[in-house]
């Protein structure tokens, strides 16, 4: 082990120390160094609590324990289990006295200076994940105020350690895939400001997401008051740009934690009658806070902060404000999407109100519990968890729950940034939840409004996930289908709620080889057909299963050579066995490739009819690429065939029409036996016009309009209207030209299918050219009865006369 | 958000699960083109990320060797991925991701902000991104059916031909 730092002055920190001194306390060294005002103290390195539990040579037993003790990863008292053991096991081990020197050297050098020689700290934790950053969790270890005296700061210091084996720290480390021993910890140790009045700063509007706004919550005393939620404090909303205070509202504050001056830690005491309903902070203080919070934010990049702060009893404006820390906000910096406004429906029975701090609308049983003890027993999943406040030992209970509804707290407290961060409805500072509401009751909590009603209600329930754009309430219905292409699963969902297409007219196998990860020949010589398969028919499943009953168009493979070579196995199968020719568009790929390895193609197959009968999914079609003779097509037809996949009333198979030769024989096709066809303009265009796609000096050669790429279009969308076979095409000529699209209705397409953000504008330009094609139809029609109408005169216009 | 059962990864036995990426590093035939162009026009870039790395980080590495200085950041919705390129090339920094809720940290500062044969789905959420931070965006399309030309012809990207490379490519100025 290198030797490295016990100690090390926030003064000095940077950014990169982030892996030894932890994200707390680098910070408070960068607004240090940026001239925020920020309270002096120093970092117990993670170098420290490493030497601690190897010298005492605790390391192996404490992971070992974890090990050994969480069997099931969803049983929240196993965590607890552990917990205890571990922290037990820390708190006993008395710590080594090169470390304790160093504490207490450095605990002096920052006393001096001060009227008593030994002076009040803050003491925090700071976990140290060297690799990966995630979010930042609320309250992720622990935090000791008002520390005084060598003893006592020893103490915390090991407590500080201990808290890195919190039953929710381990949880959380386990659901987010850290290993434990990569995870170290560092202790801050900063003067403590004796604080009149504290509180947080949040950058960005934490329950609208609005960036222009600042929002300070205050109440007398300890900030530790509101960050732990105990309390309904103050909060003010200060205008970014003008700094006008444009929203205040004063809470009655009947609690403050003030320091104990005999012997340090903190009394909760209760707040003169006077002092309860005026504001604590003023107008100059609140304008100076927002300046320094957007300073801060700036510092960071413009990225939205949560910032503590504090006012110093002793001193005098504008030298008594303090930040204390301050971190990357972390839900609504992440999301674009703001909360819906829901109207409210008549004739519900609210029962208890309160302020909505985490979006959405949950319909549950009831479950009043107040402390955790009580939760093990009784919460179930999908439960409304009903408390008085919650804490970082909460944490696994609310990853179960369905919403969360506290007593105290306000906007910033712990219960409403972990359901933020959960994606959890979330209501705090009702006041009197938990004596009100019942356990085992149902009720629905609509924390967009932040009132809980009586009872199930449905009209409140969102029936499906809330879509994030809104469509008009008038999108139009087209004759003509609007389809989407998709190539991972993963934004089915999302793009099924925000387009509403009608299906999907394309979906790409390429991205499921590249997950998979390895060449499907490697993959078989190893004997992995059955990982193959059964990746393949995941993800496949995954959109059927989001649009069905609408269907869902596969496409099988259609590598090109050289892309494979990013996989392992690329090289040898492709290269080495001749498949890489000069120009791989026109070499080895498409249906030519399931006539010359059908091994292959067999697999994908199975992996269709796994998904179409293992899970029902019979809403997925297929669809054949890049098929350039006829003969490949019987073939991979007769394979398909015996793998099963017989084409009928709810098993369509899709011809791409891209190599010209499929076009000019359009009608050999449908004979053979198709149910629809979909062009890939692209290499149709490359291909008819003898463009290649790649070299960029023959690009403005390359136009999917040219008068010899529609005809064959039309070609062959009248030839297939003549036998019923369905026409699409997956290219993005029409969402390029809307006189594409003009000419593909007009000749008769049956389908569209374009990429995701074009969806709505591609279903209202069809919308406006069926019909400008309806009014077309009903004038020809007139002209044709002969029914010619004299000169338009209006009535009003004889009036005139 | 679901518990992953198979990590964290402990021990050497879990090491077995990654012999599937062992063989790496394979690749495509512009790759040295694509680095060249990267570090030829960012040579004094502080932070450079790459945006869905899956299990090839070879850009990304041999940027890190041209550009010893620059943060190379590597991002992926695929844990185990990450987990190996870290262990293969520590001089990366593996980042978890999901470009659909991107994490602003993991951007902020950066310079350019790269794909290498990004789903076309993702291509806007890219974009989208390097605008909120105002960088520069490059990717390097998929050309199958739907990739090529598309990108430019509707975002009016420029298209940049380098050696063998194709690459679309958008300054902040532009976005």
């Amino acid at each position: 082990m290198p030797s490295e730092p016990l100690i090390r002055w926030f003064k000095d920190l940077k950014k990169e120390d982030i892996p030894l001194v932890g994200g707390k306390s680098a910070n408070l060294g960068e607004m240090t160094q940026a001239g925020i005002p920020v309270p002096p103290g120093f970092a117990i390195t993670s170098y420290a609590f490493k030497s601690f539990i190897i010298e005492t040579g605790i390391s192996e037993k404490i992971y070992k324990i974890i090990e050994k003790t969480i069997t099931d990863i969803n049983n929240p008292q196993q965590y607890e289990e552990a917990s205890q053991k571990v922290r037990q096991l820390i708190e006993s081990t008395p710590t080594p006295s090169k470390i304790k020197k160093a504490i207490t050297k450095a605990y002096q050098e920052l006393s001096k200076g001060t009227k008593s020689a030994s002076m009040f700290v803050a003491v925090r934790s700071s976990a140290t994940a060297e690799d990966l950053p995630d979010s930042s969790f609320a309250g992720q270890q622990e935090t000791f105020l008002n520390v005084r005296g060598n003893k006592n700061l020893l103490e915390k210091t090991v407590k500080c350690w201990s808290s890195l084996f919190t039953p929710r720290a381990i949880f959380y480390r386990t659901e987010k895939g850290y290993k434990h021993r990569d995870v170290l910890i560092s202790v801050a140790v900063q003067e403590m400001v004796n604080s009149k009045v504290a509180g947080v700063i949040f950058t960005i509007n934490p329950v609208t997401g609005k960036l222009d706004h600042v929002v300070i919550e205050a109440n007398w005393g300890l900030g530790e008051s509101i960050v732990s939620g105990s309390v309904i404090p103050d909060s003010y909303i200060v205008d970014k740009n003008t700094l006008k205070i444009i929203d205040r509202k004063i809470a009655k504050k009947t609690v403050e934690y003030i320091r104990d001056p005999e012997r340090g830690g903190n009394i909760h005491s209760s707040v003169p009658i006077e002092r309860q309903e005026i504001p604590c902070l003023t107008n100059e203080e609140i304008v100076k806070l927002a300046q320094l919070a957007i300073r801060i934010e700036e510092h960071y990049g413009g990225s939205p902060q949560d910032i503590e702060w504090a006012i110093d009893r002793n001193q005098s404006f504008p030298e008594n404000i303090f930040i204390v820390q301050s971190r990357p906000e972390t839900i609504w910096s992440q999301k674009t999407a703001k909360p819906k406004a829901l109207v409210l429906p008549t004739k519900l029975t609210a029962v208890v109100k309160g302020l909505p701090a985490s979006p959405g609308v949950y319909a549950g049983k009831a479950k009043i519990t107040l402390t955790t003890e009580e939760a093990a027993k009784l919460l179930k999943k999908g439960d409304i968890l009903i408390t008085k406040m919650s804490n970082p030992d909460w944490v696994p209970y609310m990853r179960i729950v369905g919403a969360i509804i506290t007593n105290d707290g306000g906007v910033t407290c712990h219960a409403a940034i972990v359901s933020r961060e959960l994606g959890i409805p979330c209501i705090v500072g009702t006041g009197n939840a938990t004596e009100i509401l019942k356990t085992g009751e149902d009720y629905t909590v609509d924390a967009n409004t932040g009132i809980i009603y009586e009872g199930i209600v449905e009209e409140l329930i969102p029936k499906a996930p809330i879509a994030t754009t809104t469509m008009s309430i008038s999108t139009p219905v087209t004759a003509t289908k609007i389809y989407v292409n998709l190539s991972i699963p993963e934004v089915a969902e999302k793009v099924f709620n925000e387009s509403k297409p009608d299906g999907v007219g394309l979906l790409r196998a390429e991205h499921l080889m590249l997950s998979v990860g390895k060449h499907p020949r490697l993959l078989i010589e190893e004997g992995g057909e059955e990982k193959m398969i059964n990746a393949f028919a995941n993800s496949i499943r995954r959109v059927a299963a989001v649009f069905a009953p609408k269907p869902v168009v596969y496409r099988f493979l259609d590598f090109k050579p050289d892309e494979f070579l990013s996989l392992p196995g690329g090289e040898k199968y492709e290269k080495e066995a001749g498949h890489l020719g000069p120009n791989p568009f026109l070499g080895y790929r498409g249906c030519f490739r399931y006539m010359k390895e059908p091994d292959i193609f067999r697999l994908e197959c199975r992996a269709i009819k796994k998904v179409r009968e293992e899970y029902g999914l019979t809403n997925l079609w297929v669809m054949l690429p890049f098929v350039r003779t006829l003969k490949e097509f019987k073939i991979a037809k007769k394979l398909m065939e015996e793998e099963n996949l017989l084409r009928g009333p709810d098993f369509k198979l899709w011809l791409m029409v891209e190599v010209p030769s499929s076009g000019i024989l359009i009608d050999k096709f449908i004979e053979e036996g198709i149910d629809g066809v979909s062009f890939g303009t692209n290499d149709y265009t490359m291909l008819i016009l003898g463009v290649d796609r790649s070299t960029a000096a023959v690009q403005e050669l390359f136009d999917e309009r040219n008068l010899a790429v529609l005809r064959l279009i039309s070609h062959v969308i009248h030839l297939c209207r003549e036998h019923g076979v369905t026409t699409s095409i997956c290219g993005q000529a029409p969402s390029n030209y809307p006189e594409y699209l003009e000419f593909l209705i007009n000749e008769g397409a049956t389908s569209i299918s374009v990429n995701p953000d074009v969806v709505v504008k591609t279903r209202l330009m069809a919308a406006s050219i069926e019909r400008k094609l309806l009014l077309e139809e009903r004038r020809k029609a007139e002209e044709r009865r002969g029914e010619f109408k004299s000169l338009f005169t209006p009535r009003w216009s004889e009036e005139l006369e | 958000m679901s518990l992953n059962p198979s990590l964290p990864l402990d021990g050497p036995k879990s090491l077995s699960r990654f012999l599937l990426f062992k063989m790496l590093p394979f690749s495509l035939p512009d790759n040295e083109d694509i680095v060249n162009f990267i570090v030829t026009n960012y040579g004094s870039a502080k932070k450079i990320v790459e945006i869905g790395v899956g299990a090839n980080p070879l850009v990304a590495k041999r940027i890190k060797v041209c550009l010893p200085s620059t943060k190379v950041v590597v991002t992926d919705i695929d844990r185990e991925k990450l987990i190996y390129t870290k262990k293969a090339y520590p001089e990366l920094e593996p980042v978890y991701d999901n470009i659909l809720r991107p994490q602003m940290e993991v951007y902020i500062g950066a310079d350019l902000i790269y794909s290498l044969r990004p789903p076309t789905e993702l291509v806007s959420e890219i974009f989208q991104l390097a605008s909120r931070i105002s960088c520069d965006v490059l990717i390097r399309p998929f050309f199958n059916e739907e990739g090529g030309y598309d990108y430019p012809k509707r975002h009016g990207w420029k298209f940049k031909s380098h050696g063998q490379a194709i690459l679309y490519w958008l300054k902040r100025d532009h976005l």
